[in-house]
Formats: structure tokens, sequence, C-alpha cells
């Protein structure tokens, strides 16, 4: 038995919207306050937490155990009822590897994966066959399948140009057939939308906070040098005004989102990169 | 007119990323500086982005103007619905980059 002595519990649910994202914060800051040392990751009071948030969590642990040298513990036995989801994705496999693999019979579950920016056969291959092609997914009738799909193509598109990491990018979706719709997660490891938003714009419009970057950005600026642009993220906010979609962007310590009006919050002790969560919804 | 075929170019028919725009903007560039009218073939792609289309198309009507249309043709843009969207789109916002679409009204309205 492995002597553990650091322990952090997880609140009794998370799911994709600011007070999610803060529990999870909370998580990495936490683990923060140590090196080279075990943590476990108590779940025993989790029941729930949305599955595509898993790329969260991975994230976080990868950059922990990268940076910080930090290994994880996760009692298998927490993985019980809506929790098992998590040994049939992958998540808890990545967090702490017992070397056995869960094998997902019912293939009910979209697996996390993560992506070198360059990889884009590999993104554009998830995001076609176990994405959109998933059992339970292939026969939804969204708005425009099609621009769903793209718009999954051009936030990868823009991390690889703004995100400015070698770090993977982690993504993981979730269907939830009783609210009709499909949340899809990419979260990065890189400098978030303030830090080059605040440099391209300081002697023009003098972007200093993170809801303004990011509000600056979902209108279409860009601050792309090599071709303009600044479209793609404007064009997904649209398609959502369109077909009830809502947009999630987290970003250094706003957690920006369009559910049908925009609104945001502030994030104490804030997670590197952007992650964004994408809700379509779509008719049976 | 020397035909470049977009997906055997950069290796992949998803021209998803700006790099893979900016290589076809050098190569296509080269060809014209060597003399020659350049034909796009898109019809090997599967998957495109606004990012790729501005990175080729805007930024060769950047740089040739109107003469644009003279020296680059494209084929297989029917191939996706919004692809022409993508390509009329690439070229309107190096015309007129301050011009306000339906789209930037209606996100507009969001935040007032």
């Amino acid at each position: 038995m492995l002597a553990m002595t650091l322990i952090y519990k997880f609140p009794h649910e998370i799911k994709t919207n600011a007070a999610g994202n803060q529990a999870l914060v909370n998580f990495y800051h936490y683990c923060c306050g140590y090196t080279n040392t075990w943590i476990t990751m108590d779940w025993s009071g989790l029941t729930y937490m949305d599955a595509n948030l898993s790329a969260v969590v991975l994230a976080m642990v990868h950059k922990l155990k990268k940076d910080r040298g930090l290994k994880f513990y996760l009692n298998y036995q927490d993985l019980k009822g809506p929790m098992n989801i998590f040994w049939r994705n992958g998540l808890a496999h990545y967090i702490y590897n017992t070397g056995k693999q869960a094998a997902d019979e019912r293939d009910s579950t979209i697996p996390i994966k993560a992506f070198k920016t360059a990889d884009v056969d590999s993104f554009a291959n998830y995001i076609e066959k176990q994405l959109l092609k998933h059992r339970g997914v292939e026969d939804v009738k969204f708005g425009d399948k099609e621009k769903v799909k793209n718009s999954y193509f051009e936030i990868f598109n823009n991390i690889e140009i703004h995100a400015q990491t070698d770090m993977p990018v982690f993504a993981c979706g979730q269907l939830f057939p009783q609210q009709n719709k499909l949340i899809f997660t990419l979260v990065d490891l890189g400098v978030g939308f303030l830090k080059k938003i605040r440099e391209f714009t300081k002697d023009t419009d003098k972007i200093t906070t993170a809801v303004d970057a990011i509000s600056w950005a979902i209108k279409g600026h860009s601050t792309k040098t090599a071709a303009a642009g600044g479209t793609g993220l404007k064009k997904i906010l649209f398609y959502c005004m369109k077909n009830n979609g809502c947009f999630h962007i987290v970003s250094d310590d706003c957690y920006w989102q369009f559910d049908g009006t925009i609104s945001n919050a502030k994030i104490a002790n804030p997670f590197v990169g952007a992650t964004i969560h994408l809700i379509f919804s779509y008719n049976n | 007119m020397t035909e470049i075929n977009i997906a055997e170019l950069i290796g992949t028919p998803n021209a998803i990323i700006q790099k893979f725009g900016l290589q076809v903007f050098d190569e296509t560039v080269a060809l014209i500086d060597s003399g020659n009218q350049v034909l796009l073939n898109f019809s090997d792609l599967k998957n495109t982005t606004t990012g790729f289309f501005h990175a080729c198309i805007g930024n060769l009507y950047k740089k040739y103007g109107e003469d644009f249309f003279q020296l680059v043709n494209v084929s297989g843009l029917h191939k996706k619905e919004d692809w022409k969207e993508k390509y009329d789109e690439a070229i309107n916002l190096v015309r007129n980059p301050d011009k306000a679409s339906e789209i930037d009204y209606a996100i507009a309205k969001l935040f007032e």
C-alpha cells in the first residue's frame, strides 16, 4: 500500500459552468503547492462530473506531472455508477495507471484524446469518426452538421496559431441525450487570450482584462499577422445564436459564456491556456 | 496554366490550419513570379477552415489585387457548400476590412 499523505477531496458534483471550472481550478491550485510527491484525487464524494470535463482534468494532471513531478493516485472503487465513464473513456488510466484498461463493450463512450497541434489528420479523424460518428451522435440532427464539424476545426486552427505552446491539446466530448445536446471541450496549455491581445492592442484598443480580450476576439478582431482573420470565433458564436447552441471560453481569470445571452464570471487562481466548451443542440 | 493540387501539396486532405494556407500561398506566388497562371485545385480536400482560406486566398488577393482573378483560378470549390462562401469572404475581408456583415451586427447587439 502506498503511503499517501496528500489528499484532495473533490466536491459532490462538477458541471460545465463557471462553478465547475472553479472546482477544477481549486484542485490545480492546491497541487501547485507541491512538487515530486504523490497526491490522492479523492473522488469518493464526487457522484457526478460532465465527462467532457475529462479534457480539463487531464490537461491539469498532465501539466502538474510535467512541471511539478507530481504523481496521482485515484481509487478505482470510486468509479461507480455515472463515474464509471471515467474508466471507460480513458481518463482514470491516464491519471493512475493500474495496468488494466476498461473495455468499452457498449461502445457508448467518446474517448478522451490528446493531440499535438501539428496532428491535423489525427484531430480530423477523431472529430469525424469518434465524435460525430459515435453511436448516439451519428443519427442526431444538428442545425447544420457540417458547421458543427467546422466549428471544432476552427478552434483547433486558432489554438495552432495563438496558443504558442508545444504542449498537447486535450479533447473530449459527451452526449447528453436527455437534454438533446453534445458538449465538446478542447483545452490548450498555451498563453491564453489576454497576453497576445494586450500586446497587440497596446497602442489602439488598450485591452487589459481577460473579459475584454475574449470579447474583442469574439467580435472578430485578430492578432494574426500572417493573414487576415478573426472570423472563426464569431462564426461559431453566430451559429450558436441561430441554433440554440452555447459557447464557453475560459482564459486567464475569465469564464465567458454565451447561453442565449452573454455573461462572465471571475476565476480565482486561474489555470493556464484556454478552454473552449462548444455545446450544440440537436433534434432527434 | 499550372495546377496545384492542394491536398497533394500540403500532404493531407484536412486543410484546417493557417500554415497550410501559407504553404499554398508561397507555392502559388513562386509559380506566378515565374510567369505562370495558377489553377488551385480544391477537389481532393475534405475539410477546410476560414483560417486556411484567409492565409491562401486572402493573402493572394492582398498581394495581387484585382489581378488575382486573372492569375489564379480555382476548381473543386463546389465540393462543399460553404467553401465558396469562405473563398468570397477571404477576398472581401481584404477588400473591405471595416465593412460589417450580418454576423457583425448580430454579435454587436449581444454586447449592448
